[in-house]
């Protein structure tokens, strides 16, 4: 397919040559997947802190500096996102003119003669006389193809028809897509929180700690845990992790339920998962005290009773980019649907008479999956043939 | 007779298949063609019914699921699913000489699963992140996807002998091999996309974030990106034959680093762990 047709209504300045440019697509995409293949080899966050011990302080200060330890939440990565976008903004609509005219292009059912680079124009000759087997080719191409135009010229009478004009904008909606995932993703990373608790048995909290700066939160309600039990397999694999939790607002119980793994509960739009478990910390209880506002000061207390108490530990995570990741999802597979699976197929059929005979020629075009088009107007081409074909 | 004492017989079925098909290709003889490909049917059903009678034991055992659950069962379904294609595409084309490039990777796949000792074959129960209705799906369009890219690979490397050596002129033409290498592409990339769809829905409820960042789901956007710029390429540029040969082998060697490799990155999918 030739794109280099002049792109019109476009002001050719450098800057949007440069973010318009394919080129440009394809060394951020190699810059996205070497920094992913970095980010999975150097251990990141919290498994970058063993690794900066072992090496020397002062290259571990400037990794740490250039956030070579959270690459994936950091500038450079951000930085890319955004070039990604802006350039698959620009590519999108330099390339739209030349889409929109292809969508808008109009049916010529007498274009045939004039189309040179029509892939494979077929004809056979028949017996069957003009008006007959318009009729019946009309009826073909209606079967397939829905609305039918037609056309009698000098030359000879034109059947045109076509399908999947829109399949033009497929691209457009997975570019969207990508768009709208990515925006997604950032509103999550910069209004959402993940964070941790443990809770022991019998115990209530209303705080969790932040992955990443550790900072404490509070929530706007007190989660406490009822038990936790963990059941095993014959073969010492476990089972089931399940804890019975107690949410409570105002010292009123307000939800209550099981969290197992693969079943999250949501609360007041924060989500809790089952994400690990244990025997309550060596005999000690560790208690939180508010001061003033916001502070919060942690002192443990010895115990004298060791029971075989267990905590929970818990996942706590609010992501309001969520329902807008899952409608880039469902953009995605859709734009998928019509960019693999649809194709604009332009059909021409021409019945021309040549002696007592009749020349019927067959034409197609399509903007992708032309092997798709070929193999139809075959089929189409023995159909034509078979004059017991019904109409 | 057990599953996997049919699945270790079916290893050498497919050895002998990718023999018959490479004796074919040198005589050029179709009667090695035949047997080759009656040979492949021959141990595509033994597997199906291993696998089948497989699913069957686990629940016999009280621990009933899909046997899509751990490294071994992933291999063999891996390997299945390569054959299904090929076998589809060999029906649907007639191409037969792309056979002795697939077959043998087939049988790699059994083999290892079958022989390797650090492979347990033992049904094994499901530990709580793998109790989800997520897993067939997850794990289904993943390596359907896989099996598709290993069979443009297949054919990648056979257009390369093609046009770099006119290896012999019992390989098809290459428009024809670009083709079908295109073709398997896309249907890889659809399914690895639908594959890591899946696979974050199942993050969001297992592991509490559709994207962790773990070295698996970086290593399946990497293979994606691969892809999606070989797409591109083609869609964009027009770009055909040996640069999508080329990218495709390079994709492959992405998809085996996702499947493989990652194992020993440490990580939330990690196959070694269990």
């Amino acid at each position: 397919m030739k794109r280099k047709e002049n792109i019109p209504n476009v002001k050719k300045n450098v800057l949007w040559s440069l973010f318009s440019s394919f080129n440009l697509a394809v060394i951020l995409l190699i810059l996205i997947v070497l920094l992913a293949v970095a980010g999975s080899l150097i251990p990141q966050q919290d498994a970058a802190r063993e690794l900066a011990r072992r090496i020397p302080p002062g290259w571990a200060a400037i990794l740490q500096k250039m956030q070579v330890f959270d690459l994936y939440h950091s500038v450079w990565f951000f930085l890319l996102l955004g070039f990604l976008s802006l350039n698959l903004v620009s590519c999108s609509l330099s390339r739209f003119p030349v889409t929109w005219k292809s969508f808008r292009a109009k049916a010529f059912p007498d274009a045939f003669t004039s189309l040179e680079d029509m892939t494979d124009v077929m004809t056979i000759m028949t017996e069957e006389r003009r008006d007959s087997a318009l009729q019946r080719l009309e009826g073909l191409l209606k079967k397939k193809y829905g609305k039918v135009e037609q056309k009698e010229t000098a030359r000879g009478d034109f059947l045109y028809g076509e399908k999947g004009r829109l399949s033009h904008f497929g691209v457009y909606v997975i570019h969207l897509s990508i768009l709208v995932i990515i925006g997604g993703a950032v509103a999550g990373a910069l209004f959402g929180f993940n964070a941790h608790v443990r809770v022991s048995e019998g115990e209530a909290t209303d705080t969790v700690q932040l992955k990443g700066d550790g900072g404490i939160k509070k929530l706007d309600f007190t989660v406490r845990c009822e038990r936790f039990s963990v059941d095993f397999y014959e073969n010492g694999a476990p089972r089931e992790y399940r804890s019975d939790l107690t949410f409570l607002k105002n010292g009123r119980v307000v939800h209550q339920g099981s969290l197992l793994v693969n079943h999250p509960i949501s609360f007041e739009g924060i989500r809790f998962y089952q994400s690990s478990y244990g025997t309550a910390p060596d005999g000690k209880i560790s208690l939180s005290f508010r001061r003033g506002k916001g502070n919060i000061h942690r002192r443990v207390f010895p115990l004298d009773y060791v029971g075989s108490k267990y905590y929970t530990g818990l996942q706590v995570a609010h992501d309001p980019g969520l329902p807008i990741v899952a409608s880039g999802a469902f953009l995605l597979v859709a734009g998928f649907m019509v960019v693999f699976f649809t194709s604009h197929r332009r059909i021409w059929i021409s019945v021309e008479a040549r002696g007592d005979r009749t020349a019927i020629s067959i034409a197609g075009r399509t903007n992708r999956d032309s092997l798709g088009l070929q193999r139809e107007m075959e089929r189409m081409m023995t159909m034509i043939k078979d004059t017991g074909v019904e109409t | 007779m057990s599953d996997t004492v049919i699945l270790s017989w079916v290893t050498f079925v497919y050895f002998g298949a990718s023999m018959f098909y490479l004796i074919r290709l040198i005589t050029g003889k179709e009667l090695w063609g035949l047997l080759a490909l009656w040979t492949t049917v021959g141990g595509f059903s033994a597997q199906t019914i291993a696998l089948v009678l497989r699913w069957v034991v686990s629940y016999q055992l009280g621990i009933g699921h899909a046997p899509l659950s751990n490294f071994y069962e992933s291999l063999i379904f891996f390997a299945w699913a390569v054959i299904l294609l090929y076998l589809i595409i060999e029906w649907r084309t007639g191409l037969k000489s792309a056979g002795i490039f697939v077959a043998p990777l087939a049988f790699l796949l059994m083999a290892y699963a079958s022989f390797s000792p650090n492979v347990n074959s033992r049904i094994q129960p499901l530990i709580p992140a793998l109790q989800s209705n997520w897993l067939i799906s997850h794990v289904v369009s993943c390596f359907l996807g896989y099996a598709a890219f290993t069979i443009a690979f297949g054919l990648s490397v056979m257009y390369l002998l093609k046009i770099v050596k006119r290896f012999s002129r019992f390989l098809p033409e290459t428009e024809f091999m670009d083709d079908l290498i295109h073709h398997n592409v896309v249907m890889g990339f659809i399914l690895l996309t639908l594959g890591i769809l899946t696979g974050s829905v199942w993050a969001h409820y297992a592991w509490g974030s559709y994207w962790s960042w773990d070295p698996k789901e970086t290593w399946s956007l990497i293979t994606w990106l691969i892809y999606a710029t070989m797409l591109h390429s083609r869609f964009v540029r027009g770009r055909q034959g040996k640069r999508m040969a080329i990218l495709a082998i390079i994709g492959f060697a992405a998809v085996l680093f996702t499947y493989l490799g990652v194992n020993y990155l440490p990580g939330l999918h990690s196959y070694l762990q269990s």
